[in-house]
């Protein structure tokens, strides 16, 4: 048959069973068909193996388990079993829509092998509302100074450079593990976006980012700039631009404190990021943190 | 177009099994049948011919390497496209019918491969080596599929009837009561379950694996409502412009056979712009029917645009006695509880056209796509916030209203939860029973009224209430009602229906079309009437809507009075489901006049006669 792009879609999975088999069910009513499904159940205590066991019938599904981990180690070891020519990864409470991969083989043909780039997602609130990333610049690469825009299930890479830059494994670092290797690509070579909407994250109001205490996440923040510091290539891509990169981490910090209620450690911090880069007092969240701030 | 069926076992199957379950799938395919069978597997296939009328392609059909067999039931209408691709890729076709394409794409492709098939289909390949069996349905359920699974013995055919066949399953049938409460609310019994404890109905849009060890998977492929999205930006002239292409293709694909192609024209607004789309390519027949005593006559309506389109038009004027006398064949065809009395006409239809061709093409689900049911209004209505304001007192003033259509809307007005509402709006649209009516008055014992769940799409806040009313027939009433209606009667004479409106192309881009364009006003299917009114004037169209029905209310009172006999208290006594005293009650309001009780006492009648034939 004529050869068409194999994708690797790489699933792990913790304690998700009343989640996963919709998802799994989205991937394979795919309509770009040529896949391998890679579900890495990443030490789950529920019955996620039961849930997952109908779907092994399908041969391009294989499923691991492995002895609970950071999800970093857990999507590097899916990597390690997948052959896929594209490897994009998709957690187990997620939805992609039925057009994903195929959008995806049809930007790999227009682009002739882009080595790494990302379609746009949309996230529904149990109030009807949804928040759609479409508008992101391309490529990216600057804009990722200013945060984390990329979702794992938006990204695609292409085998070999997610074979050369591997998710860091640091369980210090979890949360923003996904953020430190987009940085990390970026620092090495453009990531392109495009704005279809190709997936779908449902807000079941226990998503696990809202719930990180200030103390986990100013640790993780050091770690992070720690870790992109001392890489040669994100020097010399972003070294002029580290005081920007600082400012708007702190001030990611300074927002979730004043949310938690920590006003004076918000204030504290919130005037670091002026000090690292002054422009930032035109972003809206440092008018949104300010106002918490203030108002309380 | 056929029949299949199989049988899968831990002990070599009996070849009289599947002759005999083959047998009974007769009427489906009347031109050839054969047989495949080994230790494992029995395999039963009965043809009717519509694609490479040569005995080549006859089933069950092999693979070249002879390793897999597969008996098809449907028909590939992009077959050729799928040809094509295999040819580039170096695989050599020996016939030109589409079975070969199917097996051959499935071994180059795998099972995604059904993502590349248009059509209505179900089938069954069995891989001799593996001693595996791969099932699949087409996504919106319009070639049937069933299947048996227990204690060793798997089987599977095209209708109930030929399971109810198998020795196994005859010797050890029981009733599902639990299914009788959504029968007697929705008319039919909603996938995947049936009237009998272990045989189900194959999930539509879904393909199965079954292992030597008869463990079976099933998963799912297709669902209209995965496509939804959160926004719509199509402008009218461009979704104008898609629509058209798309039904001009879709109706293109359909109108490929290698027999004659006719149009059932009843002369609305879906059969026309079929018939006005299929008259470019060449000069077909159509044909419609009607009644001598009916006031539902459309025959003048069907005629007026064959002439305009100069179709050799059929048109057919029978006496109701001709309906009357299938009542019980129709009711014993479905092989379990199936309410919907416009079978009757479909089956008259499909017989004298028949006659004439081989396929018929239908206007089939263009009021699900584009809004086309009047209920649909009424979920927006009981949606608005002043309607449920003052929904108390519009169902106390309307406690006494002396018209049936004003106490269909006393009951429309009861409060349901959201989980219920659809189910709620559709019962009582058709004058089922409401959810009161079968918890405190009818059914005596409350197991048989399991919970009822449905997702109404709370999270796609971009739907209106008419939409998630149509998503909800989509899912329901056209798949289990309106699809099988439409194989059941058709094929009980060897005719082939096609539906160029429910390719799911057309689905999928509907679904996501801005609402006032299915919608504008009060004007329902709005962009199909734009591309029907290019062809046929529009005059022609300018009528209320009649579905395509049988005076039941009338029938029930005389030709078939008989009927109630189901109801006596002897025999409710048999059955011990309803409460008698409610039921005579219902029988009394019915004769003193309040004939919207009709469909009520149908579904009652029907229950009845499967309980008590079954004890």
């Amino acid at each position: 048959m004529s050869k068409s792009i194999l994708f690797s879609v790489i699933i792990p999975s913790y304690n998700r069973a009343d989640l996963i088999a919709a998802t799994l069910d989205s991937v394979f009513e795919q309509r770009w068909f040529h896949f391998e499904v890679i579900v890495v159940n990443d030490g789950s205590t529920d019955n996620t193996a039961d849930i997952v066991a109908p779907y092994l019938a399908d041969a391009r599904l294989r499923y691991y388990e492995i002895q609970n981990s950071e999800r970093g180690a857990a999507r590097n070891f899916g990597v390690s079993k997948s052959k896929g020519d594209y490897i994009t990864f998709l957690d187990s409470d997620d939805l992609f829509l039925p057009w994903h991969l195929q959008v995806a083989a049809q930007k790999i043909k227009e682009t002739r092998d882009i080595p790494v780039f990302h379609l746009a997602y949309e996230m529904l609130h149990p109030d009807g509302r949804v928040d759609k990333n479409q508008a992101l610049p391309s490529p990216v690469n600057n804009k990722l100074l200013e945060g984390n825009f990329l979702s794992c299930i938006g990204v695609f890479l292409r085998r070999d450079v997610i074979l050369e830059n591997k998710f860091d494994e640091d369980r210090s670092l979890s949360g923003s593990e996904d953020y430190e290797l987009w940085m990390r690509i970026a620092s090495r070579m453009p990531i392109i976006t495009f704005p279809e909407i190709t997936s779908r994250l449902i807000n079941h109001e226990m998503r696990s980012v809202i719930q990180v205490k200030p103390e986990k996440l100013f640790e993780r923040i050091s770690i992070l700039e720690k870790k992109l510091n001392a890489d040669a290539k994100f020097n010399q891509a972003f070294g002029k631009n580290l005081g920007k990169f600082n400012s708007y981490r702190t001030l990611y910090l300074s927002l979730h404190l004043a949310l938690s209620g920590e006003r004076w450690q918000a204030f504290k911090s919130l005037i670091h990021t002026v000090r690292e880069y002054p422009n930032v007092v035109f972003n809206y969240r440092f008018i949104v943190a300010l106002k918490k701030i203030i108002l309380g | 177009m056929c029949g299949i069926a199989g049988i899968f076992s831990k002990s070599t199957p009996d070849k009289q099994d599947i002759l005999t379950m083959t047998d009974s799938l007769k009427h489906r395919g009347p031109d050839a049948s054969g047989y495949y069978t080994d230790e494992v597997v029995a395999l039963g296939h009965r043809r009717l011919s519509i694609l490479d009328l040569d005995a080549r392609s006859h089933q069950p059909f092999f693979s070249q390497d002879k390793r897999h067999v597969i008996v098809f039931n449907g028909e590939i209408f992009n077959f050729k496209q799928i040809a094509a691709e295999l040819s580039a890729g170096g695989v050599t076709l020996r016939t030109t019918s589409d079975t070969e394409v199917l097996l051959e794409a499935f071994l180059a492709w795998g099972v995604g491969f059904v993502h590349k098939l248009n059509g209505m289909f179900a089938f069954a390949i069995y891989d001799i080596e593996q001693q595996k069996l791969f099932l699949f349905r087409d996504r919106f359920g319009k070639k049937p599929l069933y299947y048996y699974h227990h204690q060793g013995t798997f089987l599977f055919a095209s209708e109930l009837k030929a399971i109810l066949k198998h020795p196994v399953v005859a010797n050890d049938l029981s009733i599902n009561k639990t299914t009788i409460s959504n029968f007697l609310q929705l008319g039919y019994i909603p996938e995947p379950r049936t009237f009998y404890n272990r045989i189900s109905k194959f999930p539509s849009g879904h393909y199965g694996i079954l292992t030597r060890d008869l463990s079976l998977s099933i998963l799912s492929y297709w669902k209209v409502s995965h496509y939804l999205t959160t926004t719509r930006t199509i402008t009218e002239p461009r979704a104008f412009e898609q629509l058209k292409d798309l039904v001009n293709d879709a109706v293109k694909l359909r109108l490929v056979a290698d027999v004659p192609v006719g149009i059932f024209l009843s002369g609305g607004i879906d059969s026309s712009l079929v018939a006005a789309v299929a008259s470019k390519t060449a000069r077909l027949k159509t044909f419609s029917i009607g009644f001598d005593e009916s006031k539902f006559d459309e025959s003048k309506y069907s005629q007026r645009v064959a002439d305009h389109l100069g179709t050799e038009h059929h048109s057919y004027t029978l006496k109701e006695r001709d309906a009357v006398e299938l009542v019980d064949q129709y009711i014993n065809h479905f092989d379990e509880p199936f309410a919907d009395t416009s079978a009757i006409p479909t089956m008259l239809l499909s017989k004298l056209a028949r006659e004439n061709v081989t396929v018929a093409l239908t206007g089939d689900g263009g009021d699900e796509l584009f809004l086309g049911y009047g209920m649909y209004t009424w979920a927006n209505r009981l949606a608005n916030p002043w309607v449920k304001f003052f929904r108390p007192l519009l169902k106390q003033a309307l406690r006494l209203a002396p018209s049936s259509r004003l106490r269909r809307v006393k009951y429309l007005l009861n409060k349901v939860g959201q989980e219920n509402l659809r189910k709620h709006i559709f019962s009582q649209e058709q004058y089922f029973f409401s959810d009161e009516e079968l918890k405190d008055d009818l059914i005596l014992d409350d197991n048989l009224l399991p919970p009822w769940e449905y997702d109404d799409f709370q999270y796609l806040s971009i739907l209106s209430d008419a939409e998630r009313q149509a998503l909800f027939d989509f899912q329901f009433y056209l798949r289990d009602d309106l699809l099988v209606k439409v194989d059941r009667a058709s094929m009980f004479y060897g005719l082939e229906c096609r539906s160029p409106l429910l390719d799911y192309r057309l689905a999928e881009f509907s679904i996501n079309l801005p609402e006032q364009l299915k919608k504008k006003g009060n004007v329902s299917k709005y962009l199909l009437r734009k591309m029907l009114y290019e062809m046929v004037p529009e005059k022609f169209f300018d009528r209320p809507k009649w579905g395509f029905s049988i005076p039941l209310a009338e029938w029930i009172q005389k030709d078939l009075n008989y009927l109630m006999k189901y109801l006596s208290d002897e025999n409710l006594d048999k059955t011990k489901v309803f409460n008698p005293v409610f039921v005579r009650d219902l029988m009394t309001r019915f004769e003193r006049g309040e004939t919207y009780l009709y469909n009520r006492l149908w579904v009652l009648i029907i229950i009845q006669k499967h309980l008590l034939e079954n004890d």
